[in-house]
């Protein structure tokens, strides 16, 4: 049962992030910022020999928003024209057509050629720092019409992202573990829709267990590297949120620290880690809670407080 | 109202409260198991209500040993005794289970948040692991530690208020030091040199008289020490003070050290279990660790002398008196750096 249901494979972040540069047409390489586990990893391990992360996906950001309807359709059709195949299996595998509401549109998710252990999925930027509930941009290509998503605080993902030397970008580690803290202000029920090593995990734990996998690894390279993140905190979220940055991080800690309470939500986050993202080097759970701990003290704590004194 | 700790001074004569407010005294008798207590504090209470402007007087009885039948018995031997004036002005409050109980049964609404917040107090403090403080040990780490200052001959006054105990107490502690100690005809005192016995019989005793905590990281990705340093002067803690291969080395750069295997602090608390909370602050990682054979990352000593001897530097990070970082070096089992480090506190004060 659980060789059937587990999503996660193992893969190697360099080695996926090279074969999509390689295959997407060369002007888009400059719209697209790969962020999710993939970027974590390639940010952490790539280069580190054996050290692999485990994933489904390789989540990749078209922007800015003005240049991703072209680019998803120019990516789409390299990759149709590669081999590249949608995936089979799942819900929404089945483009729509020029009727379909761009709500029932399905999200692109192409697997390489020969090659079903993971899938490349294009997403987009909201179109405004006041929009964050779940958008869909239609698209044409020659296999039928597919939605590029844009939600919540995907924007954070596109602030300063760093260049690989394949041409396409990263998102910053920081900013994904922000995106996702901001996304997740408490627990929520909801479950993911395919297992982790046999589990059912909620998806604010896989998401909020990325944010301690994030913090983890960081502190792993440079124990005092979370000091350095409020600051830059704050300019991502003075930029992309102008308007309410002060109210919005307020309560950036509020889901993390729920989880860090709760011994059944902390025990599924510490599961998506050691079969996710830290699969190569797993912490205990211990470990984890206290990458959380460090992570509120040195990080959170003092964005909240910039908050604050600013109102 | 709030109630405040009110500071013991030796040698008044006059009765001091444990807490004071306006007009209101608390004399708080922790974990009592004789009803002998009470009848004393009881009395205490009226006699200095009578001698001296007070309008309440709270007897507040921590967790007693004792019934609350018990102690209403008592309280009515007390309302036969006493002049109905002194009687409105007294009262008796038992702290149990997290709950105040009023004898007579008077409320103190004004107090009731005020008297709860001191009864976890002192209750803590009644947890406080501390052995008997040992004067003996800290006035002759007083001693050694002017006399490396090079500050001459200390009153015995000063001694005392330096150590926190009385008069009586430093004579006896100064009685061991035999013809290492100089007595002046002015009643002040002095070591003639450096008093090897008594420092011998300090490092056989410091592991008794001084109460350390270890703790060990817990994360798998410790900390530095100068990292750890750092956080800590961030913190601007006034009674935490920088001590062993740290604090010998800000004395005594050339010791023969490199790096630091701890973070060695000596917390001043000289009346209350000190507010150890900053270490989770310095970092979440660090837990106690009680494996003695296990290394430790930071390591804490109190001193509870009424007198720290700490030294502030431009950053503001105090540190601890040179004495205290000596024994540190012992405690790590680092003989030579602490011979080297002795000596050069010696040759110092010779050389100024």
């Amino acid at each position: 049962m659980i060789e059937i249901n587990d999503v996660m494979k193992t893969v190697f972040p360099g080695e996926v992030l090279s074969e999509i540069s390689g295959a997407i047409p060369e002007e888009c390489r400059k719209n697209m910022i790969i962020i999710g586990s993939l970027a974590v990893g390639y940010h952490f391990l790539a280069g580190k020999e054996g050290m692999a992360v485990r994933t489904k996906d390789a989540d990749c950001l078209l922007s800015p928003r003005i240049r991703a309807v072209p680019a998803g359709e120019a990516i789409a059709e390299k990759l149709f024209t590669s081999g590249w195949t949608i995936k089979k299996d799942g819900e929404w595998n089945k483009p729509g057509d020029e009727n379909t509401l761009p709500s029932q549109l399905p999200a692109i998710r192409l697997n390489p050629p020969g090659n079903t252990d993971w899938f490349i999925e294009l997403l987009t930027v909201p179109e405004s720092s006041e929009v964050r509930e779940k958008k869909w941009l239609p698209f044409k290509t020659s296999q039928g019409y597919f939605g590029l998503p844009s939600f919540g605080f995907l924007s954070l993902t596109n602030f300063e992202p760093m260049e690989t030397e394949m041409g396409i970008h990263v998102a910053r580690p920081e900013m994904m573990a922000l995106a996702n803290m901001l996304e997740h202000p408490r627990i929520k029920p909801d479950l993911m829709s395919g297992y982790i090593e046999g589990r059912r995990i909620k998806r604010s734990n896989k998401d909020l267990g990325r944010v301690l996998a994030i913090a983890f690894l960081s502190t792993g390279e440079d124990v005092d590297s979370l000091e350095k993140w409020p600051d830059l905190f704050r300019k991502a979220m003075e930029s992309c949120f102008p308007a309410e940055w002060q109210s919005l991080v307020k309560n950036t800690g509020s889901g993390l620290r729920e989880l860090l309470t709760s011994d059944l939500d902390m025990d599924e986050a510490h599961h998506t880690c050691r079969y996710g993202l830290l699969a190569s080097q797993p912490p205990t759970l211990e470990q984890l809670k206290i990458a959380g701990k460090r992570l509120l003290q040195d990080a959170v704590e003092p964005l909240e407080k910039m908050g604050s004194n600013e109102t | 109202m709030k109630l405040r700790k009110t500071e013991h001074k030796k040698g008044s004569g006059r009765y001091q409260p444990d807490w004071e407010g306006d007009g209101v005294w608390v004399e708080v008798k922790n974990h009592l198991t004789a009803f002998r207590i009470v009848r004393d504090a009881l009395f205490q209470l009226a006699c200095a209500v009578h001698e001296q402007a007070c309008q309440r007087a709270i007897l507040l009885l921590i967790e007693p040993n004792m019934s609350d039948k018990g102690l209403g018995d008592e309280w009515h031997k007390v309302e036969t005794t006493f002049r109905p004036d002194i009687l409105g002005r007294l009262c008796i409050v038992i702290f149990r289970d997290g709950r105040l109980i009023g004898i007579p049964d008077k409320q103190e609404p004004d107090l009731h948040e005020e008297l709860l917040k001191v009864s976890e107090e002192e209750l803590a403090i009644k947890k406080n692991p501390f052995p008997k403080q040992d004067y003996q040990s800290e006035i002759l780490k007083i001693l050694i530690c002017q006399w490396l200052n090079r500050k001459g001959p200390l009153t015995l006054d000063w001694l005392g208020n330096a150590a926190g105990c009385n008069y009586r107490t430093v004579v006896n502690a100064l009685e061991s030091l035999g013809n290492a100690l100089a007595r002046r005809s002015d009643r002040s005192v002095e070591l003639k040199y450096f008093p090897k016995d008594a420092w011998e019989w300090l490092l056989v005793n410091s592991g008794r008289s001084r109460l350390t905590k270890k703790y060990s990281d817990r994360s798998g990705q410790p900390r530095s020490i100068d990292s750890l340093l750092g956080r800590l002067a961030k913190m601007q803690l006034p009674y935490v003070a920088v001590a062993g291969v740290l604090g010998a080395r800000h004395y005594y750069p050339d010791i023969d050290l490199i790096g630091a295997p701890r973070l060695d602090l000596t917390v001043h608390c000289p009346e209350k279990y000190p507010d150890i909370d900053f270490i989770g602050r310095l970092d979440p990682a660090l837990e106690q660790e009680d494996d003695p054979g296990k290394p430790a990352s930071v390591v804490l000593h109190f001193i509870r002398r009424e007198t720290p001897f700490f030294e502030t530097n431009s950053a503001g990070v105090p540190w601890a008196d040179p004495v205290e970082c000596l024994l540190d070096l012992h405690e790590m089992r680092l003989e030579s750096q602490a011979l080297g480090f002795l000596n050069a506190l010696q040759s110092r004060g010779t050389s100024q």
